[in-house]
């Protein structure tokens, strides 16, 4: 599917929306300043997700996903590279870490990127259920650590073979001193996204 | 009696009822009409069979409302029980079970709440969580409710990022804990009315955490008691004292002389900032490599201080000590340590020694081959002193 550039603005606007509302959650649960942008928002096919993330494929990825379900159903997966998720979080929760041993700092980080992984996804999900117009029932969020191909190939095993499109949406997340370039990957059904695309082009016309 | 104040008699079964009446009605009507009617009057007759078929048709449509009553009843008493067993069932469960609207109000309060928090089920149902805990302050847990409510998204609210979300204090103070630890997750709940509640559930998580807690000082305490500098390997300064003590009692009792090196690398500073803290470490593992392949399996190395080592040699004199020491010299000059060049790092040191003839304390031991260090770096650095009396250097 197509966007045209004014398409792919207002989305991308709608995401920032969104995601700045995740930030100010996560800063006050943090208790540091957080920002989130989301310079770039990309629709692409299933098969070219991979391509289009820009990730390499043999690094390890950190994800935390949710399903959803109801008149929609997919799976919505956000991605940092491992290197920089472990980063983030030792420099968020490094006090709580000190003396902690490697297991217990594996499971530390676990819990801590998949509560990070839950607001900003419940917020990013909200702005698509919004334009969607119906309401979209989210699971309880999972975590995940492996290279790309692996994690697309669990996540998506129930939607195998349905035709599926994927948005894509390129996060700029600043905490700690730190600037962590995530991706958060919403896998919905071609129809799902055509439903979107057309609340989004009536939502343009209306201005 | 329940499962009788409401909606019992439903639509299905009034239409049930109400087509039985009137079909009851009718054939009544048109059998009277029949029988005393037109059959006298005419010579029109009905057969036996067509009676039984009218009797049995009668029977089914005055038995089927009956039947259904049965049923219905039946199956409105399986599910007061289940609702009834469901009830319960959140009071068997090892975890807190809560529901709140957005407001905070409190729809429902299990048993495992009532026995932690002293509240019990009638007195929390109906309050808001900000008048049962009167310092509840969890902004997180109001932020989840919402997103869970209004998004329908479950949320998470780990241990690691918030410690609790009620305050709950603990019977038992754990460690230095005071208020129970909380695991929780948030879920939202849709009624038959189309209205959504968050169920709130949580685990008592504080016996894990004051656990690890209490793994994290032991490991600590360990690390600050291990003997080893992590990064060169080398003994730490608390084994030093604990070797050299007995080591000089050994010293006396068998007459034998005991030397002690102290060194330091040149400049380090200057190659931790010029190269950066990496390149340092780098620098430091390979001077205690080198300082390795120069000792002899009695002698025992130690990192002293940021960039000073000291080397301990068990049964050797200063003649001993100074050999060693300029053999160390000779090959830090001579050896490149990656990434540096050959050349690049030197070393001064400092010699002192124990002898029967001239015994002295450990820390005078530690003291004077300080002080000749000092000696050496004030000198120009990249030479051995072992003189205590002229600053000059012996070579």
């Amino acid at each position: 599917m197509e966007l045209d550039e004014l398409e792919r603005d207002a989305l991308r606007e709608l995401a920032n929306v969104g995601l700045s509302r995740a930030a100010t959650q996560l800063s006050e649960l943090l208790n540091d300043h957080i920002e989130m942008t989301v310079p770039l928002v990309q629709v692409v096919p299933y098969d070219q997700v991979t391509q289009a993330l820009q990730l390499d494929p043999l690094a390890s990825v950190a994800a935390v996903w949710q399903s959803f379900s109801g008149q929609s159903e997919g799976t919505s997966i956000l991605m940092f590279p491992s290197e920089d998720s472990k980063k983030l979080v030792h420099a968020l929760v490094g006090p709580s870490m000190q003396g902690a041993g490697e297991d217990d700092l594996r499971g530390i980080e676990h819990e801590a990127m998949m509560e990070i992984g839950n607001i900003i996804i419940t917020s990013g999900m909200a702005v698509i259920a919004d334009m969607l117009g119906h309401e979209v029932r989210m699971s309880l969020p999972g975590y995940m650590e492996g290279n790309l191909p692996d994690i697309l190939a669990q996540r998506n095993r129930d939607n195998a073979g349905r035709e599926m499109q994927a948005i894509i949406m390129f996060t700029h997340l600043k905490a700690a001193q730190r600037e962590i370039e995530g991706r958060m990957v919403m896998l919905m059904s071609v129809d799902s996204v055509q439903v979107l695309f057309e609340r989004l082009h009536k939502l343009l016309k209306g201005l | 009696m329940k499962r009788w104040e409401s909606g019992w008699f439903n639509t299905p079964l009034r239409i049930v009822i109400a087509v039985g009446v009137v079909v009851f009605s009718v054939e009544f009507l048109f059998m009277t009409l029949l029988h005393d009617v037109i059959m006298p009057l005419t010579s029109f007759t009905v057969s036996d069979r067509t009676w039984s078929i009218i009797d049995a048709v009668t029977l089914v449509v005055l038995v089927s409302p009956v039947l259904y009553l049965l049923v219905f009843v039946r199956m409105q008493r399986d599910f007061a029980e289940l609702t009834q067993l469901f009830a319960n069932l959140t009071d068997t469960l090892m975890i807190g079970v809560l529901l709140v609207d957005t407001d905070l109000r409190v729809h429902r309060w299990n048993q495992w709440l009532e026995r932690k928090t002293g509240i019990s089920s009638q007195q929390a149902c109906g309050k808001l969580l900000t008048e049962l805990f009167v310092d509840f302050n969890s902004p997180r847990l109001l932020s989840a409710i919402e997103l869970c409510i209004k998004h329908k998204s479950p949320q998470l609210i780990s241990q690691t990022l918030n410690r609790y979300v009620l305050p709950i204090p603990l019977v038992s103070p754990m460690h230095d804990l005071k208020l129970m630890q909380q695991q929780v997750s948030v879920a939202p709940l849709t009624n038959s009315r189309g209205e959504t509640l968050a169920a709130i559930s949580i685990n008592d998580v504080t016996e894990s955490v004051a656990k690890s807690s209490a793994l994290a000082r032991l490991a600590m305490k360990m690390e600050s008691q291990s003997n080893r500098d992590q990064l060169t390997g080398a003994y730490n300064r608390h084994f030093l004292w604990s070797w050299l003590t007995p080591q000089l009692k050994q010293s006396v009792r068998h007459s034998q002389a005991l030397s002690c090196l102290m060194l330091d690398i040149d400049f380090f500073k200057r190659i931790n900032d010029t190269y950066g803290h990496d390149v340092g470490d780098a620098v430091l593992r390979g001077f205690a490599e080198i300082l390795h392949e120069q000792m002899r399996d009695s002698d025992i190395l130690v990192r002293y201080g940021g960039e000073e080592f000291v080397v301990l040699l068990t049964h050797a004199d200063a003649a001993v000590a100074l050999e060693i020491a300029n053999r160390i010299l000779d090959r830090v000059r001579k050896t490149a340590i990656v990434p540096l060049e050959v050349g690049d790092v030197r070393c001064s040191i400092g010699v002192s020694s124990w002898t029967p003839e001239e015994p002295c304390s450990a820390e005078e031991l530690l003291k004077g081959a300080d002080r000749r260090l000092y000696h050496a770096k004030h000198n120009g650095r990249d030479q051995v002193v072992i003189d205590s009396e002229s600053p000059r250097s012996p070579r």
